[in-house]
């Protein structure tokens, strides 16, 4: 069932190396974009990955582990930027840039980038630490204390590396969302691989070489995926019981202004500017009259795509985290990552991968039955691309939840005289209810901002919210992209703040 | 939870996805009676011209927007079973790859030929030129001369050394461009120029408004963009410091690229969509095209707007269509190897 499903997401996607058969000489008229590709794409990385690192981790200690006025709201006020797209921030940071004495040319810049994914990401990094740090068990920081140590040290050498697959996994997410990421680095003239990829299909019109530097691109997430595994070894992190975690220390004085004014610049910096001036750009376009075409039908397709895929996502995740629980086997553990690579492709990869294919087997249907085009014309296709794209956020989080839940209770549950419907029912559920919600809201917000796929795939008359800021942004028309944008921005919040809602109650 | 409520749960999923898939194609399907258009033009849905020719000839138009090169994905996958009857693109290479893969029918008729100058069709009439758009030099009013930099080589003068400020290579009308200047110049002059180009260390920024509000802010004196985009900053600022200089006016003239149309091969209403392109190149819907976004018609005859038309007429010359979309890759590569990122 497990392979089923996986060789169901991931089977398209043998369309990215099946190019190298189809021309096997595409890309070398192209390899002069290769070095500067994996140059830029690396320093990305490496950047991107330390930032998220130590801002995230960092932020979450701070919550975790001091007290100071106003934590309980900072503490969920720094989950707010997982809401901001980076292309809708980039946008406000390029316009920004004049008025606080940045020059255009130093934001469109390798650090620029490294800043701006940095400042969207972190929550990836935070969300994970902070609920990790707030797992551990006390008695452990409580006896490195004993030992003489000071409490930064405690934290430094005991509680981070123990919650070391949680940061290292909040990282992997991160970097998976700069490779896939087109709009953010077109708009800072950065030359990774998404870039390449565009400028041999778009501008070059090859669309094999640009399958080709795909391929590449899927064995660095492969790569990424492989390293992380790799962090945690064998060995296991799971700390029995023992007491709740020790009272957060109490800053005072300027440590505790420090720790209020550091977030809460953060925040304004990354959500609320970009919300004002989007507010600002949005009434100026009422006024003036320049709505985005057919708006209300756009908003509409949004939310109904994004809704149907929270059904269908966590439903096929679901599927997945259960089928690797029944079996332990090497195969079903291999399936299960295959299903999920697609998570640092961009979209507009995934969409080819998917039209490719699709599009023959819709021919073939409609030469049989006469339907017509019955998959590539509707949703169907669109829900295959975001399947592929986005089902490792659902998997993560789902599995993360059911392997929480200890196999003796499985058994206990049965021994008892439950079958299995039964145990899911009234045992599985109830605990993992908040994964699968996690699961959900992430792949909501995700739908919302998606943009190639859904820009290739969608049937007539599907445009979404997404769509429309594009549509207005390659005009340069920036007063009327900022109606939808402010919407996708919005409606984005609303998940998160069911978020933290959910991980408050979780949280001791 | 007991196991009922699971039940419920699930089937209630299940019918989110199957009632929501159902509704989407049912809102989304629309009748077969429409004229399909697929046009990457972005301002698709405002487009006077569009609408009105449905009011016209009482049909019903959709507009499907989306990139060219994946409008072009799209038509491939879809084959003869494709809703769309009107391809509409924003540069020319695009038109000339959606005809040699065989995607468009051609059309013939006095009108189109009367309408759409020869250069800016395709001699078999599988496409035609809807708008022109110039891609030429932009100074600063206040610190360049009008004379001081009049054709495209110019702008590799040492003297513009760090005031040179270019869009992206990433963009297509950057590509046109060189592709075009190859096909007409040959790649070693073209190469040349660039690297001339690329000696001045241009700033390079993400858009042809930014390279004029880069320009107008003093952080370059020249530039290279469409002339539609300077026309819209003058719209809303008649005293707005840059000025096009219409360059090469003593060689082949300033690059003209288009953007343009053709009757999808796979349409079931060639007749409607034979009408629809005689009805957007007649002189009266031109001037709409012009007024509404600042481009030219395809007739030179047709006035642009004031903005535009303020700094004169000028000598055209219009990309070599087939010419350029051979060359679109050797430009990809050039541009790489020179260094316009």
């Amino acid at each position: 069932m497990t392979i089923l499903v996986a060789v169901a997401v991931a089977g398209p996607l043998i369309v990215l190396p099946a190019s190298f058969v189809a021309s096997p000489g595409a890309l070398s008229d192209f390899s002069g974009l290769l070095p500067n590709a994996l140059e830029e794409t690396l320093v990305l990385l490496v950047g991107v990955g330390a930032g998220t690192l130590v801002l995230g981790t960092g932020l979450a200690a701070l919550v975790s582990f001091c007290d100071f006025p106003g934590r309980r709201w900072i503490e969920w006020a720094l989950v707010l930027p997982l809401a901001m797209p980076g292309y809708v921030f980039t946008l406000f940071a390029l316009g920004a840039s004049d008025r606080v004495g940045l020059s255009i040319t130093t934001v469109r810049s390798s650090l620029g980038a490294v800043a701006i994914f940095t400042l969207v990401l972190y929550p990836y990094v935070y969300l994970l630490a902070r609920a990790a740090f707030l797992s551990q068990a006390g008695d452990l920081l409580e006896a490195a204390r004993g030992l003489g140590m000071s409490r930064g040290q405690a934290i430094l050498r005991i509680a981070v590396p123990l919650a070391r697959p949680a940061i290292v996994g909040g990282v992997a997410l991160a970097l998976m969302e700069t490779l896939a990421d087109f709009g953010t680095v077109n708009l800072l003239g950065m030359q990774t691989f998404t870039n390449a990829i565009y400028k041999v299909w778009f501008g070059a019109f090859d669309r094999d070489a640009a399958l080709q530097l795909g391929t590449m691109l899927m064995t660095i997430t492969l790569l990424l995926l492989a390293l992380e595994r790799f962090s945690r070894g064998r060995a296991r992190y799971g700390q029995g019981g023992g007491r709740a975690a020790e009272a957060p220390v109490r800053l005072r004085g300027m440590a505790a202004a420090a720790a209020v004014a550091g977030p809460l610049l953060l925040v304004s910096a990354v959500v609320l500017a970009p919300l004002a001036q989007l507010g600002v750009w949005s009434v100026d376009s009422i006024r003036d009259g320049l709505l985005a075409p057919e708006f209300g039908t756009a908003a509409r397709n949004s939310l109904l795509l994004a809704g149907m895929s929270i059904a269908l996502e966590v439903g096929v995740a679901l599927l997945l985290a259960y089928g690797r629980r029944a079996s332990s086997s090497r195969t079903s553990a291999a399936a299960v990552r295959v299903a999920t690579i697609g998570y640092g492709l961009p979209g507009s990869v995934v969409a080819v991968a998917v039209i490719v294919p699709l599009g023959w087997l819709d021919h073939r249907l409609d030469d049989t039955a006469g339907v017509g085009l019955l998959l590539t014309g509707t949703v169907i296709g669109l829900f295959v691309a975001y399947t592929v794209r986005f089902l490792a956020l659902a998997f993560q989080s789902v599995d993360t939840g059911l392997e929480r839940v200890p196999r003796s209770l499985d058994e206990a549950a049965r021994g008892l005289g439950s079958d299995r419907l039964d145990v899911l029912a009234r045992v599985h559920v109830p605990l993992i209810a908040p994964a699968l919600l996690t699961a959900g809201l992430l792949v909501f917000t995700e739908v919302m901002k998606e943009l190639p796929a859904t820009l290739l795939l969608r049937p007539l008359g599907g445009d979404t919210l997404a769509i429309a800021v594009w549509q207005a942004t390659t005009e340069s028309l920036y007063e009327t992209a900022a109606l939808p944008a402010l919407l996708i921005v919005l409606v984005g919040l609303i998940p998160v703040g069911v978020l933290i809602r959910l991980s408050r109650r979780v949280a001791p | 939870m007991s196991r009922r409520t699971l039940v419920v749960v699930a089937a209630l999923a299940a019918l989110l996805i199957v009632g929501g898939f159902v509704g989407i194609v049912i809102a989304t399907s629309g009748d077969d009676d429409e004229l399909v258009i697929y046009s990457a033009r972005s301002h698709y849905g405002e487009e006077e011209p569009f609408e009105t020719f449905g009011e016209a000839q009482d049909v019903e138009t959709r507009i499907f927007g989306g990139e060219a090169p994946e409008l072009y994905e799209r038509l491939r996958s879809e084959g003869d079973e494709t809703d769309a009857d009107v391809l509409v693109t924003v540069d020319a290479a695009n038109l000339w790859r959606a005809e040699q893969a065989g995607l468009l029918r051609p059309i013939r008729s006095a009108a189109l030929e009367r309408d759409v100058p020869a250069d800016l069709r395709d001699p078999k009439g599988h496409w035609y030129g809807l708008t022109v758009r110039a891609r030429t030099i932009m100074r600063s009013k206040d610190r360049v001369a009008p004379d001081a930099v009049t054709t495209y080589a110019g702008l590799g003068d040492p003297r513009w050394k760090g005031r040179l400020c270019l869009r992206s290579g990433t963009s297509d009308y950057n590509i046109s461009f060189v592709a075009d200047r190859i096909a007409k110049y040959g790649e070693p002059a073209t190469r040349r120029m660039l690297e001339r180009w690329m000696a001045n260390d241009p700033t390079i920024l993400g858009s042809d408004v930014d390279v004029l509000e880069a320009i107008a802010a003093g952080d370059c004196d020249v530039g290279l963009t469409n002339s539609y985009y300077l026309g819209r900053e003058l719209e809303d600022d008649p005293d707005f410091p840059v000025a096009p200089v219409w360059a090469d006016q003593q060689g082949r003239g300033t690059h003209l690229n288009l953007s343009g149309l053709g009757v999808v091969a796979a349409t079931d209403r060639p007749g409607q969509a034979k009408r629809l392109v005689e009805y957007l190149t007649a002189p009266e819907q031109q001037r709409v095209f012009a007024a509404n976004n600042h481009e030219f018609g395809v007739d030179s005859g047709v006035e642009p707007t004031p903005e535009i038309a303020q700094f004169g007429r000028f000598k055209r010359d219009p990309i070599d269509v087939p010419g350029a979309g051979r060359h679109q890759a050797d430009a990809v590569r050039m541009m790489n190897q020179v260094g316009w990122d």
